[in-house]
């Protein structure tokens, strides 16, 4: 099996097939401490994507609750228990990855999840970690009892579990920008994909007996144009850009900023091995620093500190390329924060959007002489 | 084939020691049960590779008629099925132990009959878990690479006949659409289909609407709600590389009863496709007859096969 090197969990490790990064690689960054669960994201791509029949539960776009909620039922609790327990030493996983452990016979470690499983998209919705026991209870940092939201879509993978998994090469990586998907002429519905992405996030469609995934709205990224779930998000948590291995890591961009310079965002379960490309700045307010490491890695700690002491005002640059999130529809490859400002740029350095770091305040007069009258409010 | 990964074709050595030991690499490679004694009790019963003759009759060849008394022409041969020890995803131990084949020609159409055990009827490929029964027979050059037996290679391309108990249902009792696997389905609306609740496919869905069905508006052979033919051709040169062949003019019925399918399927003698065997009277060529279980979750490479053997067609009148 050939040798790949996965940066995320610092060394190499075994994948089907030969390292072949892409000319820029597709990704995302989505701000745990921002989202709160509207769904507007799953509706978004509900109504693009997966409105046909066949695709009445496949939800590309799912936004859960942690600890208690998963889509499909406890996705993540099965491939970790399957995994069992593994270790880290420092930021190199000692551990085994999904290639690495596979059953015999089986090129990695997976299930297929039944169709009840899918059927419960918002169970453990907003369920707080443990019981709240105190008669009184203070709400301090951090949480005591705590519950956050997951969004997530495909990780459009450097190492994919459906493509290294698919027998007939049904599923490829674009060359030009790294997202993944199946060929719909190709595929025969043998369901290896639904099995081995440990995300499960390819789905079988009832009707066309083939699989299908989020393709990152790629029509429009071709245009220079956010994914619809990223455009829409109203809690502006999401960034979409290109992200680069570390060695090529460029501060200007603002997702490469915000994974390599900041180390705020983190990969999503990179001990399973697969090198996801949609990045997570964990929850600050979760005491269990322990589900932190198991969901983020070991980073999720000190990316915590990073991110709160952009709040307390000594990062603007971290701020300011957070307040560009989605603050446009255009893909940002380049940032600058200066004076109080964050600019967004393209990749020919044209400006495509300004956002001020502190929003303007501004005091309008009680008495307003053109008509007369007292102003009801004055800000 | 000690390693995952990458499809490999076997050696020569590994498939000669197989056939010598009967499917021994397939228990090295997945460390299964599949001893000696079961071999020996196997060989009692079941041939360990086809060595069947296509008789030919002077009339139409029953392609599509598993019952069909011009069955009876034929020799009966029972062959040993194995597991799927070659390419990852495997099978270490095959569904059920042997399959009976049968094979007839008229000099226009060479028809194959399978019989096979198989307590569960799987023939809906629906839910997500659902995996339907299957068989399928591989033809290819004579002699061959031992290497043949894994779909072919680049030089000697193989042509199957893959029949499918889903495609048999959909044709015999119309598309299985969703609503057969969850009845009480309710949506409330599918764009672009304004007002139409519960639409069925294909009556509601016109060319132009069908873009939410990926699937079936590429040309996806499997997405096809009409199927013509039960049986598809394709042709493969090597493992991973199966391909939808161009002309589908493959027939055949399934039926099943009392714990047992009986499938009959053939295609014209003549090849109609450039990387289809031609099939002439009074020579021989490569066989491999397969068979899948639904119910054991088979697809793919996790399939139960006969070894690679000789397929003889009768010289015609």
């Amino acid at each position: 099996m050939p040798k790949v090197n996965n940066w995320q969990i610092g060394r190499e490790m075994d994948y089907p097939y030969e390292e072949s990064r892409p000319q820029k690689q597709a990704g995302a960054v989505f701000d745990t401490n921002k989202c709160i669960a509207c769904q507007t994201c799953t509706m978004a791509c509900k109504t693009t994507w997966t409105s046909g029949k066949g695709q009445e539960y496949m939800f590309w776009n799912n936004v859960e609750s942690k600890p208690w909620g998963s889509y499909p039922l406890a996705y993540d609790i099965k491939i970790l228990e399957k995994l069992g327990p593994q270790t880290w030493d420092g930021s190199t996983y000692t551990g085994k990855t999904i290639f690495e452990s596979p059953p015999a016979g089986e090129r990695a470690l997976g299930f297929i999840p039944s169709d009840l499983e899918y059927a419960y998209p918002n169970r453990g919705e907003d369920e707080i970690d443990s019981l709240m026991t105190e008669d009184t209870y203070y709400l301090r940092m951090p949480h005591d009892t705590w519950f956050f939201y997951l969004a997530r879509v495909c990780n459009h993978c450097t190492y994919p579990g459906c493509l290294g998994s698919c027998p007939r090469t049904a599923i490829y990586k674009r060359p030009e920008d790294g997202i993944v998907l199946v060929d719909q002429e190709r595929c025969r519905g043998y369901r290896e994909c639904v099995k081995n992405c440990p995300y499960k996030k390819v789905f079988y469609n009832h009707v066309t007996r083939i699989s299908e995934k989020c393709v990152f709205c790629y029509p429009a990224v071709e245009k220079g144009i956010q994914p619809r779930c990223m455009r829409t998000c109203i809690g502006k948590i999401r960034t979409f850009g290109y992200v680069s291995t570390p060695d090529k890591a460029d501060p200007d961009n603002p997702v490469d900023f915000l994974v390599h310079v900041r180390k705020v965002a983190l990969p999503l379960m990179p001990q399973l091995g697969l090198e996801p490309n949609v990045y997570y700045i964990p929850p600050i307010h979760v005491g269990n620093k322990r589900f932190l490491r198991m969901m983020f890695g070991p980073g999720a700690e000190a990316a915590v500190q990073t991110y709160i002491n952009a709040m307390e005002g000594n990062d603007p640059e971290l701020l300011g390329v957070l307040m560009l999130n989605v603050s446009t529809d255009h893909i940002i490859r380049k940032f600058k924060v200066r004076d109080g400002t964050a600019f967004g740029f393209d990749e020919n350095d044209a400006e495509l959007v300004r956002v001020p770091l502190k929003e303007p305040t501004m005091v309008r007069p009680f008495f307003d002489e053109n008509v007369n009258a007292y102003r009801y409010n004055v800000t | 084939m000690e390693e995952q990964g990458e499809p490999r074709t076997i050696s020569r050595r590994q498939i000669v020691k197989g056939l010598a030991a009967t499917a021994a690499v397939g228990v090295a490679v997945a460390g299964g049960a599949y001893g000696l004694t079961e071999l020996v009790k196997s060989t009692e019963k079941a041939r360990s590779e086809p060595d069947l003759r296509s008789v030919y009759i002077d009339e139409p060849a029953p392609a599509s008629d598993p019952e069909s008394g011009l069955w009876r022409k034929a020799s009966a041969q029972k062959v040993a099925l194995v597991g799927q020890a070659a390419i990852v995803p495997l099978k270490p131990q095959p569904s059920v132990e042997d399959v009976t084949v049968r094979s007839l020609h008229d000099g226009k159409t060479i028809a194959f009959l399978l019989e096979w055990e198989d307590a569960e009827k799987d023939e809906h490929t629906i839910k997500i878990d659902q995996f339907r029964d299957a068989c399928g027979v591989l033809l290819g050059p004579f002699p061959a690479s031992v290497a043949l037996w894994t779909m072919g290679t680049p030089d000697s391309p193989v042509t199957i006949l893959h029949w499918k108990a889903d495609w048999q249902l959909d044709i015999d009792a119309g598309f299985q659409d969703l609503e057969v696997a969850f009845p009480n389905v309710s949506f409330d609306f599918y764009p672009p289909l304004v007002g139409i609740v519960n639409p069925k496919i294909p009556d509601d869905y016109p060319e132009e609407v069908r873009n939410r069905l990926p699937g079936w508006s590429v040309g996806n052979p499997i997405s096809q709600p009409v199927k013509t033919s039960p049986v598809e051709k394709l042709r493969a040169i090597g493992p991973g590389t199966l391909e939808h062949l161009d002309t589908q003019n493959a027939t055949g019925k399934g039926i099943w009863k009392n714990g047992k399918w009986k499938v009959a399927m053939g295609k014209p003698l003549q090849a109609t496709d450039a990387e289809e065997t031609s099939i002439e009277p009074g020579k021989s060529y490569s066989l491999v007859f397969t068979v899948w279980s639904g119910l054991d979750t088979d697809r793919g490479s996790r399939k139960s096969l006969t070894m690679l053997g000789q397929l003889e067609v009768a010289a015609g009148a």
